[in-house]
């Protein structure tokens, strides 16, 4: 449940700001939730990894594949839902990374 | 302790994380903010093609504006009056075609660095070194005198920012996502740009440069028999044997001798085989319908997006549809109810090299025995993420010296220490207004009195009307000229080199309602020899010009579906008149030498060629044999004239000459002269051909799929970064670049339009392409399925409103706020 939430965070936050905006909703999520640090990682990246993935799976769907088969060509990927793959793990990474500053973070000031 | 060490860590390695998701690494997207599927580049998939209906509100305009765009997303634009109209013309065409109208006007000025940085240096200094922001500069003053044009490029200024201002990060174009940058706010010198781009790709050419090289080696004599221009018997584009009653004189020629003094340079640049455009117009006596016809199929680099864009201009006192430059307010080729327009590069000479004397400083210029001081133009070019380098370009009455020394740098086929006169850096010229008159224009004359406003480039108009006329009317600045002034590098030291004046736009070479029921251009020679001046050598072949001047005789009861065949023929003319003879030549030569080694196949191979239909059809062996045939056939026949000259710029006559020299016809013997004996015509067909069979099969195998010729010449379309995955692959079509369907690799018809001059006015068209230019969406490409296959498109010019509505569902109101 925990990476549900953190991922509407991200999904609100980024309406108004730049992508790197997931980064604070992962690092809150980090400091709201009281978890171990790899779970705090694992909550992060899926989150993140799920919103970003839901999203562009969306868009792949409503486009029938076109810009990801372009974008695929582009980066030399066999295939097109690779790209979402790409995708959704370059956003879970920032998410896990945040998390577990997050999670050290209230471990360290909050306690 | 521990826990304050891995906060660091982690923390540190978070935002180590999003600064480099954050960058550009070379060329590749900073990958967080380029895949973020809700700001980046997956947001450009959700862009719709053509916009949902609804309202707009926008500061500027007096009245509302009503946009009803069709189902392949062509605007029509109604308005109330000018200024309102071209503001929705720049809102729409931004909305479309931003970020190539924001790229293309930045290649116009010699801007291209600021955004794909140091790689694009070499090319934003030729383009500074040739005059491009000198002459826009010089354009934009004139346009500032003209202040009714001004309004209209301010309103589509102002259209076009509207445009911007609403956008968000999200929704910028595909290419700054994928380029990493910003749309910047549009100007008027944008739109001045894109004319100087225009004329760039149209007319900045000369070959004085390689023919003077060829003087030195060969003599005078020699290259003017090998580039002759105009050709015993073939058609010009104005009718042989017009009169021309004129009592201008053209200039004396300077009575000395001038041995130009360069040294050698080694400066190759490839000059692609001519592809060039056509169009022709039948008149109402020849027409079954009896209304006049019309076509027009320009071809240019086939790139994407499209240099194309079509629309409707709606207001009171005008109603125009047709294609324009992104960019660009008006309509550059289309029609109206009373007109139909389409033009082609004219071929004739508007760049002249001149030798410069320069000073040791290089800071004057040897001129009538005096040293002149050479005007500096500082030259600031931005570039990304490096700073602004300066260049000073060094200016002669002549116009701009491109190099003084190749220390630095060079591009392109330009000798140091030359200057270049350019039409396009000349006064006189105001192209806006020109199309801006054309547009309403209801007659010839209403047409001729705005063509005359553009003297740069200079182009081939051919011209139908609802009235039943149809002309052929030439434009442009054409500098006076003794005979065969500007061929050869001219002395920038004496004034009888200098450009004396213009012919007047009267005595262009024009036709109206000729003879022969039709006129027709394809890029080559104006006028036979009876023309009073001289305008240059360096035109096209005539191969496009006579199949389509002898279709064109043939039709007497001519209708829309011939001028699409036409404009689809795929005709090889060398092929019908002059491969039997080869075939011919080749049999008796291997008759006589019966031991003369062949290849395996080559008897196939001859069969294959005898039984050929002579069409260029994308999936014919034949085609690839004999134009790579004819190919080696031209580089053996002038191999022995060109050795000598293998580190020099240097030229190959063109296959007319070629074909009269292996024929033993004029200039044979200046040929033969040079080097000693007539060319052995038979063997060199035999060799030739021995030496193609061989090459096609090593690298392609046996004659089967793999010899095709779509494979070898199929068109296909590029993207203006020349990016792979955002262009196609080749495309099965026919023709090649001498056939009326001049298709060859990224080169082709770039928009073909068709028109019945009736009452209303009937007209198709399509270009390779989409309107939106979105690779993320299908209308990034979606009319190029039908280019291929030779289909055409309705274009509907609305008289009203109401009519457009009743026909399309999307309409787009702009409202007054």
């Amino acid at each position: 449940m925990k990476w549900i939430l953190t991922a509407l965070m991200a999904l609100i936050l980024q309406i108004f700001l730049p992508w790197w905006s997931i980064a604070i909703a992962g690092f809150i999520s980090g400091i709201i939730f009281t978890q171990k640090p790899g779970q705090a990682f694992l909550n992060g990246f899926s989150g993140i990894f799920a919103l970003w993935a839901a999203v562009s799976l969306y868009i792949y769907f409503v486009n029938q594949g076109l810009l990801a088969e372009r974008l695929a060509d582009l980066f030399s990927l066999p295939h097109g839902l690779l790209v979402i793959i790409l995708t959704a793990l370059i956003g879970g990474i920032c998410g896990g990374l945040s998390a577990v500053t997050g999670n050290y973070f209230s471990k360290l000031f909050l306690k | 302790m521990r826990t304050q060490i891995k906060f660091s860590f982690f923390f540190v390695l978070t935002i180590a994380t999003l600064i480099l998701f954050n960058s550009r690494l070379g060329q590749i997207p900073p990958p967080g903010k380029f895949l973020d599927p809700i700001n980046g580049i997956w947001q450009n998939a959700l862009i719709p093609d053509i916009p949902d209906s609804g309202e707009i509100l926008a500061e500027f305009i007096s009245e509302d504006i009503k946009i009803v765009f069709n189902e392949r997303g062509v605007p029509h634009i109604f308005a109330q009056n000018d200024r309102d109209l071209y503001f929705a013309a720049g809102y729409v065409t931004a909305m479309h075609r931003f970020w190539q109208m924001e790229f293309t006007a930045h290649a116009g000025l010699g801007r291209v660095s600021e955004i794909v940085g140091e790689r694009a240096v070499e090319f934003d200094r030729y383009l500074r070194r040739v005059g491009m922001t000198y002459g826009a500069e010089k354009l934009y003053d004139l346009m500032l005198k003209d202040a009714e044009m001004m309004t209209i490029l301010e309103a589509y200024t102002t259209g076009v920012n509207a445009w911007i201002s609403q956008l968000k990060p999200r929704q910028y174009p595909f290419e700054y996502k994928l380029l990493d940058y910003e749309p910047q706010p549009w100007s008027p010198m944008k739109t001045i740009a894109m004319v100087m781009n225009i004329s760039r790709t149209l007319s900045l050419r000369t070959q004085a440069n390689n023919l003077t090289h060829m003087k030195a080696i060969w003599g005078r004599d020699a290259v003017m028999a090998f580039f002759p221009g105009y050709y015993e018997g073939a058609e010009p584009i104005i009718n042989s044997n017009t009169e021309w009653n004129f009592n201008l004189q053209p200039p004396q020629p300077p009575e000395g001798k001038f041995i130009p003094q360069f040294v050698f340079e080694n400066l190759l640049e490839d000059i692609p085989e001519g592809i060039g455009s056509n169009n022709w117009a039948v008149s109402p006596a020849r027409s079954k319908t009896g209304n006049a016809l019309f076509a027009a199929d320009p071809h240019q680099p086939l790139n994407l997006p499209s240099m194309w864009y079509e629309m409707q201009l709606n207001a009171p006192g005008i109603n125009v549809y047709g294609v324009t430059l992104p960019g660009a307010p008006s309509i550059v080729m289309g029609f109206n109810n009373y007109i139909a327009w389409g033009n082609t590069a004219s071929m004739n000479f508007v760049v002249d090299m001149f030798e410069i004397e320069l000073d040791d400083e290089n800071l004057r210029y040897f001129y009538e025995n005096q040293w002149h001081p050479l005007k500096l133009r500082i030259e600031e070019i931005k570039v990304r993420g490096k700073g602004t380098i300066t260049d000073t370009v060094r200016y002669t009455h002549h116009g701009p010296v491109f190099y003084v020394d190749h220390d630095n740098f060079s591009f392109g086929n330009f000798p140091a220490g030359h200057a270049m006169s350019w039409t396009a850096l000349e006064p006189g010229n105001t192209p806006l207004r020109a199309l801006n008159i054309m547009n309403s224009a209801r007659d010839f004359s209403q047409f001729r009195e705005g063509l005359s406003n553009i003297g740069s480039p200079p182009q081939n108009y051919a011209f139908a009307s609802v009235d039943g006329d149809i002309a052929l009317q030439t434009n442009g600045l054409w500098p006076l000229r003794w005979k065969n002034q500007g061929v050869f590098i001219s002395d920038g030291r004496k004034a009888e080199y200098d450009w004396k004046g213009y012919i007047p736009f009267e005595k262009l070479p024009y036709e109206l309602n000729p003879q022969r029921g039709f006129i027709s251009s394809a890029n080559q020679v104006h006028t036979d020899t009876l023309y009073p001046f001289y305008y240059g050598w360096d035109f096209a072949t005539h191969a496009r010009a006579t199949i389509i001047n002898d279709e064109l005789r043939q039709l007497n009861n001519a209708t829309i579906k011939d001028m699409k065949a036409l404009q689809l023929n795929a005709s090889n003319h060398e092929a019908n008149k002059w491969l039997d003879a080869m075939i011919d030549s080749v049999s008796s030569f291997l008759q006589k030498h019966p031991d003369h080694q062949t290849e395996v196949q080559f008897y196939d191979i001859i069969d294959t060629l005898k039984y050929w239909n002579r069409q260029n059809e994308a999936s014919q062996i034949a085609p690839t044999v004999f134009i790579h045939w004819r190919n080696e056939i031209r580089k053996e026949l002038w191999e022995p004239i060109l050795e000598p000259l293998k580190d020099f710029p240097r030229l190959t006559p063109n296959l007319d000459i070629s074909f009269q020299v292996l024929n033993h016809k004029q200039p044979a013997d200046v040929y033969a002269d040079l080097i000693g004996h007539y060319p052995g015509t038979a063997e060199i067909f035999v060799n030739s051909l021995n030496r193609v069979i061989s090459k096609l099969s090593q690298e392609n195998g046996p004659p089967g799929e793999n010899w095709h010729w779509w494979r070898f010449n199929g068109p296909y379309l590029s993207h203006m970064l020349n990016i792979p995955s955002l262009g196609t692959g080749r495309m099965k079509v026919d023709g090649s670049s001498l056939s009326p369907n001049a298709v060859m690799n990224a080169f082709g018809p770039s928009w073909r339009m068709v028109a019945e001059m009736s009452q209303p006015v009937k007209v198709w068209g399509i270009y390779p392409g989409g309107q939106a230019a979105n690779p993320a969406t299908i209308g990034y490409n979606a009319f190029t399925n039908d280019w291929t296959e030779g289909n055409y498109y309705p274009l509907k010019l609305y008289d009203t409103f109401e009519e457009a509505a009743a026909d399309n569902e999307t309409i787009l109101w702009i409202k007054s706020k």
